[in-house]
């Protein structure tokens, strides 16, 4: 049984005991990720965003969004090995941090986020000037320290990515923000759902699609909106489910309102970052 | 499919119309459009700082510079930092960025490979720069000929991980600088510790070369600010010996061997590296008589050798910038 043993990880004491905590007085919020009874249906989720966190990378940022934590780190543009190329190259790496997820992921074993990372490079890429970097790499390293739901985790690498990316003085297109747009089976927009909110509307349509053919009742779907909430532009749209299309065109919407918002977050966080350094002054 | 394209259009034409003007607008552009000729040249109180993607005013009346680009009708800034403006030009400065060279600009690099008739050079820029064996001094002081043999003693000269300060003569196509250290001042380095700071807080000062005059240790101390934001602290040596006077050894240029240097003077190379770091730290940009006035300052006030403790950081900051950093 103990023939594969890790001699690198450092092995958990045979006995643990949960630790106990005092009771919640009346009234008093539960830390931990922010709910939905904190905000709307149609209100986007409220984050802490932060720059330049990592000292030795040319540009860093630290995101928590709900259940999300992500390090973004950003080296570059560097120079590349050949071949030559006209446009700079961007490399982007998501890795979980073990014990980022739930249950517990295996350790050096990160397969799992290799689509993530292409729809993230895929979200990012329009809001780079790579044709101002030739012959050089951008690499971008996300380390995801706590996770719920894929999308959630797309949408909040996108944005804290951009940051980064905006801190380490990268010419860029715009700022990029992600949101998640959900519709569950009564219908309901939800903007930036919450993993129950998410595993809900899966187990539901599970259900249906037992119980029912398919195309019936009013469909559910979640959609994820990468945009350039300053130039008005969508960077990438990834849906999953079934909806109408006036429904979808909904969905859209709420969901580029709510990156919005989540812009305005971004570029505070970054005229902050510009004042610690003492520059912008009054501004 | 159809379906989905059209809707796609319609819903990013609604978007742009009502973004919200704190992300379309700012106070530079009304600030920019209003501006009177007295408030030309507009000093750093002035100043606006703006995030990527914001639009910073018409590209009818400016022209775009470096940190901007042109979208339909309007200068937008791709980078974070303050809008600068010269006559019609914009330009944004990036608050943090790699190094941005110019033709002239003093730097200190390191070798990162030996290659046919060159070196290349990590000088913090965005690509490698690089040193031609042609654009060197070679041993023996006088200017001569680079023969076949040069080539292969290369590694001789200077090997991979040296250091060295050089100017930049030019750039290559794609924007790598190459560097010359054809003159006396230029060169290998040796004798003290390089520190880097982000290149944004080394301004172009008449002069990079800096000596910092005893007490400050027994030979005083040599300061080179290169605009790559590396700066090199070396042990103190008089102005002849550096720059090809007398006691100058022309045969010692690319000597990998350190002088000796009593333990005094280590200690004040280390003193002024602290004092560098602390202003850097700051962001407080770097020049010749800051470096010097927070050495008196410490001299002075009879501090311990080793770094400063936190409140007379403060102190140090308060009375010598005049930054208070307690806020």
């Amino acid at each position: 049984m103990a023939t594969a043993f890790d001699r690198r990880r450092i092995p958990a004491p045979e006995i643990s005991i949960p630790p106990i905590y005092e009771p919640l007085l009346d009234g008093e919020a539960e830390a931990g990720p922010s709910k939905r009874v904190d905000r709307a249906n149609d209100e986007a989720r409220p984050i802490f965003l932060k720059t330049g966190l990592i000292s030795q990378a040319n540009g860093s940022g630290y995101i928590e969004s709900g259940g999300v934590k992500i390090a973004c780190s950003v080296y570059g543009p560097r120079p590349k090995a050949p071949p030559y190329t006209p446009q700079g190259t961007l490399n982007l790496e998501v890795k979980f941090a073990p014990f980022a997820s739930d249950p517990r992921g295996a350790p050096l074993r990160d397969t799992e986020p290799i689509h993530l990372s292409q729809l993230l490079t895929q979200s990012l890429i329009p809001a780079i000037q790579l044709d101002q970097f030739p012959k050089s790499s951008i690499d971008i390293y996300l380390l995801i320290l706590e996770s719920d739901t894929p999308s959630n985790v797309l949408s909040a690498g996108l944005t804290v990515s951009s940051a980064a990316i905006a801190d380490a003085g990268i010419a860029m297109n715009g700022l990029g923000t992600g949101s998640v747009v959900l519709t569950d089976q009564n219908g309901e927009i939800l903007v930036d759902p919450e993993e129950s909110e998410e595993i809900a509307l899966q187990s539901q349509a599970q259900a249906q699609g037992q119980g029912q053919g398919q195309g019936q009742g009013n469909g559910a779907g979640k959609l994820l909106v990468g945009a350039l909430p300053a130039l008005g532009k969508v960077t990438n749209l990834y849906m999953e489910g079934e909806v109408e299309v006036d429904q979808a065109i909904q969905m859209i919407e709420k969901a580029i309102a709510a990156s919005r918002d989540t812009h305005t977050v971004l570029a505070q966080s970054l005229l902050e970052g510009a004042l610690e350094r003492g520059i912008g002054g009054e501004a | 499919m159809f379906s989905v394209k059209t809707v796609a259009l319609s819903s990013t034409q609604s978007f742009s119309d009502d973004i919200p003007a704190t992300h379309r607008k700012h106070q530079a552009e009304l600030d920019a459009m209003d501006l009177d000729e007295d408030e030309f040249g507009a000093g750093p109180s002035k100043r606006n700082i703006v995030t990527p993607g914001e639009v910073i005013t018409s590209s009818k009346e400016y022209m775009r510079g470096h940190g901007t680009y042109v979208e339909e009708v309007n200068v937008v800034s791709s980078v974070t930092g303050t809008i600068e403006r010269v006559n019609k030009l914009i330009s944004v400065k990036p608050v943090r960025s790699k190094y941005v060279p110019e033709v002239g600009d003093l730097v200190i690099g390191r070798i990162v490979e030996v290659g046919p008739q060159r070196w290349r050079v990590d000088a913090n820029g965005r690509q490698d720069a690089v040193l031609m064996l042609s654009s060197v001094n070679l041993p023996g002081g006088v200017q001569r000929r680079k023969i076949e043999s040069d080539a292969l003693k290369m590694r001789e000269f200077l090997a991979e991980g040296d250091l060295l300060v050089a100017e930049v003569q030019a750039f290559f196509g794609d924007g790598a600088m190459s560097l010359h250290t054809r003159s006396l001042k230029y060169g290998k380095l040796r004798n003290g510790q390089l520190l880097s700071v982000p290149p944004q807080l080394i301004r172009r000062l008449k002069s990079h070369f800096h000596h910092i005059p005893p007490p400050c240790g027994p030979t005083g101390v040599d300061v080179i600010l290169g605009l790559n934001g590396y700066v090199w602290v070396s042990n103190g040596t008089s102005q002849e010996k550096r720059e090809g006077g007398e006691g100058f050894d022309s045969e010692g240029v690319y000597s990998d061997k350190n002088d000796d240097i009593p333990p005094e003077g280590r200690q004040a190379i280390s003193t002024i590296t602290n004092l560098i770091k602390l202003l850097a730290q700051e962001g407080i940009p770097l020049t010749d008589t800051l470096i010097e006035d927070s050495f008196n300052w410490v001299n002075q006030n009879q501090l311990p050798p080793g770094p400063l403790a936190p409140n007379e950081t403060e102190r140090m900051l308060a009375e010598v910038v005049g930054v208070d950093i307690t806020a």
